[in-house]
């Protein structure tokens, strides 16, 4: 079984990923990590009642949730497992600590800015994947044309 | 001639909609207007009147009072603290209440129904040109009396001289407004059908695949846009199905009638036996026998396309459908290693059927495992199925030569070849007409691939109950 992690920002598109590590490691068992940078609360309060479980929940969505769920169903015979690390370290050392508690040495990493951060307590782990894992492979990948549905407002109602 | 046409009936229509923009704001505008100019009328008639009635009311008092004192301090305090209203004047008539008569003479220029009002409801008002008249019925010891207080409303008449020429240049000037806004919006709000008449111009045979732009997502436009976008893909389904069927058929026409030509051509070459030229006949009609049945063949499939009232569309089972191409292929490539995989079938068999046409959908699938099988060299394909209630999902991942990811934009492009299959056989509208297929069946389909890795295609359709049709 082949331990793979994948930098994730909790959209539908970015599970894209998995489906290339799929590829890219044919005729073996997967053990995906979905890795989220996550900064921790800077107060005693919000360190002290920090829970992993409970952030991941609050960042999932249900449309996130479910098509993880549909895609381990998609590839049942070759994802074996499939999980999501929050990364909530500030630097390299931190990152290895983490890889070695992981104990995972392949990693499936997009080029570019295909993963979109907006919220400022996250960030992307692409950087410190490339600078730590001996294997990452570089996915050139686009993000797809998603047009969201334009709330209701007086200057929507003048912009034709 | 017919696109001048087109741009002069929208033009009416742009100015139609400015015109009746501006007919409807300006009847509100002088229905609100006519509104606020009578009730500020009405208001100010009513309290002038009210004035004068409180001024009849303390010359009568003043003036009846024995004390003659009390007519000075009248006279002060008006013309002190109340001021004089303009050309003001009181008169008063001694009367006989009782009787309703007066006991000297009204002034005759003020109507008798005046006076009879004031009889018969002690308080009477009358207006006449400028000047208001409020007439009051005064009990006293000595008598009854009629107090008659008249002025004009100068100060009134300015101010309604003023409101209503407010009112005219404030509707003057926001009809010019409206009009210049109407206009502009309306020209705005017809912009995207104008840039849609622009677009749909430049749609010929040859550029079937340009669609209309739809990215404003919302709205009645756009929803034109999505429908003229799926015409165009079920006339470029039927171009290509046609572009298919004569490819096809010129391919499979082609090795009877070389084998015909072939036997003809030796045959004539030299004298022959009658023997030999039996065989040739016979070898001949063998193959015109095999022509025969294929054009047959052939005309039947192109009947099945499409009935006399267009696509045939039924409840399908895609399991079965899939089992079908593979039976065909398997006949076609014998050499093919498509493994069917319906492990995680559902049970209900209703979260299989989708509704559609079997021979588009079979030409859609066919055509992806096909390129899987072709473009993997004969190395294992899957093709898994599955379905999450809504929607039956079929995942075909092949170990091929991959697309390379900068390629995978243009891979629904009609006549689109990846650089790096350019050597094998094919003519570039599979995936294509596949993907418009799957279009056409309200479903989706997407690629994911890696060179020299592999290419997973991924395509979700709706089961029977949410289908678009």
């Amino acid at each position: 079984m082949k331990r793979v992690l994948i930098p994730t920002d909790f959209t539908v598109a970015s599970l894209q990923l998995v489906e290339y590590a799929i590829l890219n490691f044919p005729k073996t068992h997967l053990d995906i990590i979905l890795i989220y940078g996550f900064r921790l609360p800077d107060n005693r309060w919000g360190l002290t009642h920090f829970s992993q479980v409970r952030e991941i929940n609050k960042l999932v969505g249900g449309p996130y949730a479910q098509a993880k769920n549909i895609l381990v169903r998609e590839h049942s015979d070759v994802i074996k497992h499939i999980r999501i690390e929050l990364f909530t370290g500030f630097n390299s050392f931190a990152f290895q600590n983490f890889l070695e508690k992981l104990d995972v040495r392949d990693a499936i990493v997009p080029e570019g800015k295909f993963l979109q951060f907006n919220n400022i307590s996250c960030f992307d782990t692409s950087f410190y994947i490339k600078k730590n894992i001996e294997n990452v492979i570089e996915i050139p990948i686009e993000a797809g044309k998603d047009y969201p549905k334009a709330k209701f407002s007086f200057s929507s109602l003048l912009n034709f | 001639m017919s696109l001048r046409i087109r741009r002069a009936e929208s033009m009416q229509l742009r100015t139609k909609i400015t015109a009746i923009f501006i007919l409807l704001t300006g009847l509100f505008q002088i229905a609100i207007f006519l509104l606020i100019y009578f009730v500020s009328q009405n208001y100010t008639e009513s309290e002038f009147y009210l004035r004068l009635s409180q001024r009849a009311t303390i010359a009568a008092r003043a003036y009846l009072e024995e004390d003659e004192v009390n007519i000075d301090i009248y006279d002060d305090i008006r013309i002190r603290h109340l001021q004089t209203l303009p050309e003001e004047k009181e008169v008063i008539y001694p009367v006989d209440a009782e009787n309703k008569k007066p006991l000297t003479p009204f002034d005759s220029s003020l109507p008798g129904t005046f006076f009879q009002s004031v009889f018969q409801r002690e308080y009477a008002e009358f207006k006449r040109d400028d000047y208001y008249y409020t007439g009051l019925l005064y009990h006293h010891d000595e008598g009854d009396f009629i107090v008659v207080l008249s002025a004009r409303d100068l100060y009134g008449i300015g101010k309604m001289d003023n409101l209503r020429n407010t009112l005219t240049i404030a509707f003057v000037v926001s009809l010019v407004f409206i009009s210049i806004f109407g206009y502009y919006y309306a020209k705005r709000a017809l912009s995207p059908i104008y840039r849609m008449i622009k677009k749909a111009n430049t749609i010929k045979a040859e550029n079937l695949s340009l669609r209309l732009d739809t990215e404003d997502g919302q709205g009645e436009l756009s929803e034109l846009s999505h429908t003229f976008n799926n015409m165009l893909d079920r006339l470029q389904i039927s171009f290509d199905l046609q572009s298919n069927f004569i490819n096809n058929a010129s391919h499979e026409l082609r090795n009877p009638l070389t084998a015909i030509l072939g036997q003809t051509e030796i045959a004539l070459s030299k004298e022959r036996t009658i023997a030999e030229y039996r065989a040739t006949l016979n070898n001949i009609d063998l193959e015109a026998s095999r022509l025969d049945s294929l054009v047959n063949g052939l005309l039947k499939l192109a009947k099945t396309d499409f009935d006399a009232r267009g696509l045939v569309i039924e409840e399908l089972r895609l399991d079965q459908i899939l089992i079908e191409i593979k039976q065909n292929l398997d006949v076609a490539n014998p050499s093919n290693r498509i493994k069917l995989n319906f492990d995680s079938l559902p049970v209900d068999e209703h979260a299989l059927t989708l509704l559609g046409s079997e021979t588009l959908i079979k030409v859609a699938l066919s055509n992806i495992l096909e390129n899987a099988t072709k473009f993997s060299d004969n190395k294992t394909v899957t093709a898994k199925l599955l379905a999450d209630g809504d929607h039956i999902l079929l995942i075909i991942t092949d170990e091929g030569v991959g697309i390379p990811s900068e390629e995978l934009k243009n891979i629904f492009e009609p006549f689109y070849r990846g650089s790096n299959v350019r050597d094998l056989e094919g003519f570039g509208f599979g995936l294509p007409l596949a993907y418009r297929i799957v279009k056409l069946h309200s479903g989706e389909i997407r690629v994911s691939s890696q060179i020299g890795k592999g290419t997973i295609v991924k395509i979700k359709l709706p089961i029977q109950e949410s289908n678009g049709y």
